[in-house]
């Protein structure tokens, strides 16, 4: 049996997710070095390398007393580092990992012709030592420091973060040596406070003060210092190397955050979310409209701009494709990239009859950091009572009853707008299954209608033909006998038992009730993959003639309550 | 492919020479570390001071090297300490974290072995034992590779090597936590350890922790420990206790339940009520769909009757909670306001 210790600490995801530092090495003709790390100020003495020898069990907790502070990378000197990070040429241009006991150092080592081109641009050299430089090649390695738990695909985010400030770099040197010239710079800090004979080992409080100067001095430290906190605060880098090269990355693990500490955001989620996708879901930006418009790269699509403009929580897709006079495609991928990049996420439009109640895993103590955010919003509530007031699944309807005057009533739709932001409500949807007989889903043939099977795939282009074409045909109304002709076959199809169940029901003898049941059951949409409100877009029916149908057939159908499985992925499960 | 089944692809040991520098001592199979790539990653390898016992894996082109390096410093060794490193290779892309554990067992070995009678540094003259050291080698890596554990026996001693899964730490189980059995425990084999033993017995999805405790007459850490223990090795799940006031709701997989028609046998067979006849899949949806925010589940209880359409309720939420087809909605009591924690 494993002994878990005394205090079983419990690992989040934050700690896998987040760097523990960020180093920059270089490797030429000179030797390696590293120039700069951040943090880098060391928390109280350093730790020599005695914790190694230390017995440690496979497991967590004893992974957590050392990787958790980042205090254990004390234990390697800059030194040791840098000739670890200042890898061989053949291990050039490829992912660098390497694991030294809980800490996992990932980076993309790349080399840049430094020198030899003649426009040693606006960085060229301090002091006026503007001597051009014969042509050498310089390796560079900017390399992350994370948990060893860290899942691959994080590891693979920060080697790709890693790739793209390399080849920012590269661009940069290219264009105007500013590489070389923040190196140089780098270096004479370095050379100017290393003061007489210290060896490296004592010298971590030296070093501090090296990389605080150099911080101060090379822009290309503070891009690292931004870079590191950026991704350990929000998840998304955004940053202009040198003024002129956009670097931005997210990691989506990073960006997507649950209220459960130990569970993740796989990126696939994502994917999940935007294949299944329909016209009639709608987009709910996370952030103020004017914030993020403002946060949107000088270059970004006009298109994008035009959505979040004609943005609201009560437009679907659809109409906001409308709108914004785009294409529907068009506005699914400015949606999928909207909501990539943590800005949006995916909703049902806000209409009165939506069912909300709160999600699972919401913080639920006194005074939270939302709690306060809340109040600070919306000063005359407290987030716990509304919370409470949503215990039982509550429609927006309700919340609003005429009895209150108007200026409530909008309140209350904000504060839901900023609940859902929050990831604290979810909508329930009605689900319906076909269950005539005692042995489970009724199996009958569907019909092989294309039209909507292709709703499911993500449409490349001509989307929007696709879909009106496709209400068009819905809406040619057959002629009665045609229809009841359909509806006969269907009947036939279903086995014996399930004839007789439908039989019972006296709705069935009504032509046009057995007629609209015959039609949802052959579309396929009575096996619980289509929640009411999905029903009501694709075949054009009017809830409460659904309501009714479903009430009448009631001894054949299943309803079940259930939060729409394309947004569930955002939520704690 | 499942990233944590990947077999070892190599095993090798190397050595610092005095003249030659780094130097492979000797692989299985034989030449699979190219000279090339050796030279790229020695200094991984045999590393520099600071870095000598540390378990070092690095990724270079299509391989993941493992390694533990030792440094064993003594006046006899013509540089007055003797390097070596044994390395186990997996694909790049797989995961090593579980057998770094068995590389550090194997160094130990391996060191008290050369600390006796020189093994290592001497296997470079030595036929033989370079002989040896290739069947050992061997074995570890077919042992591991089949059976994920290895005996070994050389000069009176055994080594047993044996792969564990990593994963995190589950949870420390509350008293109020009731088991519920994932995957049956297997008593006869001799993996257990004499507390699970006693233990297993009492779960059942109904008894909590607290109660196993009283009835195995065990100390509530050991079980509490046991528990958890048994959760890590994903025997069992942990929920709450049973309750008819509790209340459940549908999750989003309920629609596998339903769509999976060839699983409806086996779902009837676990929620009917034994020695009568079965229930219907129908009914037993019925109740699942029921389960909703605001109805207790005496609430559904009452409104279906299970003992008439011969389900057993209690097996109904243990097959959905252990399913994941539905979950517990709980009750979050707060007092809102600050001056009033006080009077409670």
């Amino acid at each position: 049996m494993r002994d878990f210790g005394q205090v079983a600490t419990f690992h989040t995801s934050e700690q896998e997710i987040s760097p523990m530092c960020i180093y920059l090495v270089k490797n030429d003709s000179k030797g390696d070095k590293l120039l700069f790390r951040y943090p880098f100020c060391s928390f109280g003495r350093p730790v020599k390398v005695t914790a190694n020898d230390q017995k440690r069990s496979l497991h967590k907790e004893s992974v957590m007393d050392n990787a958790v502070q980042p205090h254990e990378l004390n234990d390697f000197t800059d030194d040791v580092l840098s000739s670890l990070f200042a890898v061989k040429t053949e291990l050039c241009g490829r992912k660098f990992e390497l694991k030294v006991n809980n800490v996992r150092f990932v980076g993309n080592p790349i080399q840049i012709q430094t020198g030899g081109n003649e426009g040693v641009g606006k960085h060229g050299g301090v002091g006026g030592e503007t001597k051009p430089e014969s042509p050498s090649i310089i390796l560079i390695n900017i390399v992350f420091a994370l948990d060893s738990f860290a899942r691959r695909l994080i590891v693979h985010n920060y080697y790709e973060i890693s790739r793209c400030v390399g080849v920012a770099l590269k661009h940069e040197e290219k264009r105007c040596a500013y590489l070389s010239s923040q190196i140089k710079d780098m270096l004479m800090v370095h050379d100017s406070m290393a003061t007489g004979s210290e060896c490296d080992l004592d010298t971590s409080f030296e070093n501090d003060q090296h990389f605080e100067k150099i911080l101060k001095n090379c822009s290309l430290a503070q891009y690292l210092k931004r870079v590191f906190e950026d991704i350990s605060t929000t998840g998304k880098v955004n940053i202009k190397v040198d003024g002129w090269i956009d670097v931005s990355y997210c990691v989506t693990s990073k960006v997507h955050r649950f209220f459960r500490k130990d569970q993740y955001f796989e990126p696939y989620f994502i994917d999940k979310c935007l294949e299944g996708i329909a016209p009639y879901h709608g987009l709910l930006l996370l952030a103020d409209r004017k914030v993020l418009l403002d946060s949107l790269p000088l270059d970004t699509s006009p298109s994008v701009v035009r959505v979040i403009n004609m943005y609201s929580p009560i437009k679907s897709l659809e109409t906001l494709s409308a709108d914004s006079d785009l294409t529907i495609a068009q506005v699914f991928n400015i949606a999928g990239h909207l909501v990539y990049w943590g800005d949006a996420t995916i909703i049902f439009p806000l209409t009165e009859n939506n069912l909300y109640t709160i999600a699972p895993h919401v913080p639920t103590e006194r005074n939270n950091k939302y709690a306060l955010k809340f109040k600070e919003k919306f000063p005359d509530y407290d987030l716990l009572e509304v919370m409470s007031e949503f215990s039982f699944p509550t429609s927006l309807q309700y919340k609003m009853c005429p009895v209150d005057d108007k200026s409530s009533g909008s309140t209350m739709v904000q504060i839901i707008i900023w609940l859902l932001q929050h990831k604290m409500l979810l909508q329930l949807h009605t689900y319906i299954y076909f269950m005539p007989s005692s042995k489970g889903l009724g199996y009958y043939k569907e019909e092989s209608d294309d039209d909507d099977d292709e709703h499911y795939k993500l449409p490349s282009e001509e989307p929007m033909a696709m879909y009106q074409l496709r209400s068009d045909t819905e809406s040619v109304v057959t002629t009665y006998s045609e229809s009841m002709c359909k509806a006969e076959k269907m009947f036939h199809e279903l086995d014996e038992a399930e004839q007789m169940a439908m039989m019972h029901i006296p709705a069935t003898a009504n032509p046009d009730d057995f007629q609209l049941l015959m039609r949802l059951l052959r579309k396929g949409y009575f096996k619980g993959n289509h929640h009411i409100e999905e029903i009501m877009y694709l075949q054009n029916i009017r809830r409460s003639d659904l309501i009714q149908l479903l009430d009448k057939f009631k001894d054949v159908l299943v309803i079940v309550e259930m939060q729409d499985p394309i947004i569930s992925c955002f939520y704690s499960q | 492919m499942d990233s944590y089944d990947n077999p070892i692809k190599c095993i090798f040991i190397c050595h610092f020479h005095h003249t030659a520098g780094p130097k492979i001592l000797c692989q299985v199979p034989k030449d699979f570390i190219s000279k090339d790539l050796f030279e790229t990653v020695s200094v991984y390898i045999i590393p520099k001071g600071q870095l000598q016992r540390c378990i070092i894996t690095i990724t270079a082109s299509d391989t993941k090297i493992l390694g533990y390096p030792v440094q064993i410093s003594d006046q006899k060794y013509l540089r007055n300490a003797y390097y070596f490193n044994l390395c186990f290779v997996c694909e790049y892309n797989s995961h090593t974290l579980h057998y770094e554990p068995i590389v550090k067992k194997l160094t130990a070995f391996l060191t008290n072995l050369e600390i006796e009678d020189n093994f290592l540094s001497k296997s470079d003259q030595s036929a033989e034992t370079q002989e040896h050291l290739l069947c050992l080698l061997t074995k570890v890596m077919n042992d591991i590779n089949m059976y994920k554990k290895c005996v070994l026996t050389a000069r009176n001693t055994i080594v047993y090597l044996n792969v564990i899964e990593v994963s995190r730490n589950p949870p420390t189980p509350s008293d109020f936590d009731v088991p519920l059995l994932v995957s049956p425990i297997n008593l006869l084999e001799d993996q257990w350890d004499l507390t699970t033993r006693q233990v297993a017995p009492f779960i059942d999805g109904v008894n909590h922790v607290c109660k196993i405790a009283k009835l195995a007459k065990l100390d509530i850490e050991m079980v509490t420990a046991c528990i958890q223990n048994l959760v890590y090795c994903n025997a069992i799940s942990l929920i709450d206790l049973f309750r008819y006031s509790n209340m459940y709701v549908c999750t989003t997989k309920i629609s596998q339940l339903a769509r999976t028609m060839s699983r409806y046998e086996e779902v009837v067979d676990a929620i009917s009520r034994p020695n009568g006849p079965k229930a219907t899949f129908k009914d037993i949806f019925n109740m699942f769909a029921a389960m909703r925010y605001g109805s207790r589940y005496i609430d559904i209880c009452q409104r279906f009757n299970p003992v008439s359409l011969n389900i057993d309720e209690r097996n109904l939420v243990l097959y959905g909670l252990a399913n994941g087809y539905i979950r517990q909605v709980k009750k979050h009591p707060v007092v809102l306001k600050e001056s009033d924690v006080e009077k409670t």
